[in-house]
């Protein structure tokens, strides 16, 4: 009994951390959207795969869904939703990035527009994929350790 | 400290039988209770709950943010509230236009597309411009092209943002004569107008030729 708690506050820490540190990225991709939406929204334009209706609503919407999924990450209150949103939001992300980079019509990647360093912020390709499957990774990790007082009670029942 | 739930009642084989979400003391959720299984423990208000406060926050920082403005979301391309409107304007021109300025000697035609596209076809004697290297075009290219009565920008017609975007970018490196041909590149080819063919596109237009025969 001694060791499942010990297992599962060991698991715990692992997914709160992957939690923040997921937090972190979420939030720092929504700042750098906030910090100029003109750069943001003209980054779209470039990618002209995107239909129009839908760059509106991504200039609208996307930073400040980022910035709640970031909060709640790394506040823990709705971090398991919001883990699960952003597994949603990365799986979208990665979808396309393909598409462009298959069809050859994206420019960039405008997930960390400005106030980067430009090796942050690649090019569309098989290492946005990369660090995609990584966030990924991590939004699973938070979503499945990153739970205190919620287990399953099958090996009890 | 009460704890919102998803449970799922079921009998001894484990067939779910119904399925229930309810705010239950946190000790109860260690209680062993056969009758009980969590899934996950997700509350499935706080998606709603996450997607409409960013949304919200989203609006609330387009609203306040100064470099963008609400007619933008609605226009091929953005517009900067800080560029001073006659600065910016530029004008977009059809196809009769495109091609009095294509045989007036005096105008540079410049394809946004990127350089694999531009490759394998373009209207003729046009330019291939990467818009988001504009800031790094010789200063050379940049005065001859200052010097032409008309600087016609076109791409892959006009769900394109490109030729919008250079559009802009031409004018800020002080260009003023800009044109955009909105509905560039696809009409041009579909009225066989004056092109420069790859090899690649000159089998496509035989074949589409023949087969058309």
């Amino acid at each position: 009994m001694k060791n499942q708690t010990e297992n599962r506050t060991w698991r715990y820490l692992v997914g709160r951390s992957a939690a923040i540190l997921l937090g972190l990225i979420f939030l720092l991709a929504a700042f750098s959207k906030f910090g100029d939406l003109g750069e943001f929204q003209k980054a779209l334009a470039m990618d002209y795969f995107i239909p129009l209706w839908l760059r509106g609503g991504a200039v609208l919407l996307i930073p400040g869904i980022e910035l709640s999924i970031g909060v709640c990450l790394i506040v823990g209150g709705y971090g398991r939703e919001a883990a699960l949103i952003a597994a949603f939001l990365l799986f979208g992300f990665a979808g396309l990035g393909i598409y462009g980079d298959v069809t050859s019509n994206a420019h960039s990647c405008p997930c960390f527009k400005i106030h980067l360093p430009a090796w942050f912020d690649i090019n569309v390709g098989r290492w946005v994929m990369a660090r995609n499957l990584i966030l990924i990774m991590f939004a699973f990790v938070s979503f499945t350790w990153n739970k205190k007082t919620t287990q399953s009670l099958e090996h009890n029942s | 400290m009460k704890v919102m739930t998803t449970l799922v009642s079921g009998d001894s084989s484990g067939a779910a039988l119904e399925k229930s979400t309810t705010w239950l003391p946190e000790k109860d959720i260690f209680r062993s209770n056969a009758k009980y299984k969590v899934i996950q423990g997700v509350d499935l208000w706080a998606f709603p709950k996450i997607i409409f406060g960013g949304a919200f926050l989203g609006i609330l920082g387009f609203a306040t943010q100064d470099t963008v403005k609400w007619s933008s979301l609605f226009t091929q391309a953005p517009i900067a509230k800080e560029i001073p409107a006659q600065k910016i304007q530029f004008e977009t021109i059809d196809l009769a236009d495109a091609l009095k300025l294509f045989y007036s000697k005096d105008v540079v035609f410049l394809d946004a597309r990127e350089k694999k596209y531009f490759d394998y076809g373009s209207i003729r004697g046009a330019e291939n411009l990467d818009p988001e290297k504009i800031g790094s075009i010789s200063l050379a290219t940049l005065k001859r092209w200052k010097e032409k009565s008309a600087v016609v920008v076109y791409c892959n017609g006009v769900s394109c943002g490109a030729s919008f975007y250079a559009a802009r970018q031409l004018i800020e490196q002080g260009i003023d004569n800009v044109k955009v041909y909105a509905k560039g590149w696809p009409e041009w080819k579909s009225c066989h107008l004056p092109m420069t063919m790859s090899q690649a596109m000159m089998k496509e237009e035989a074949g589409a030729h023949e087969e058309s025969n």
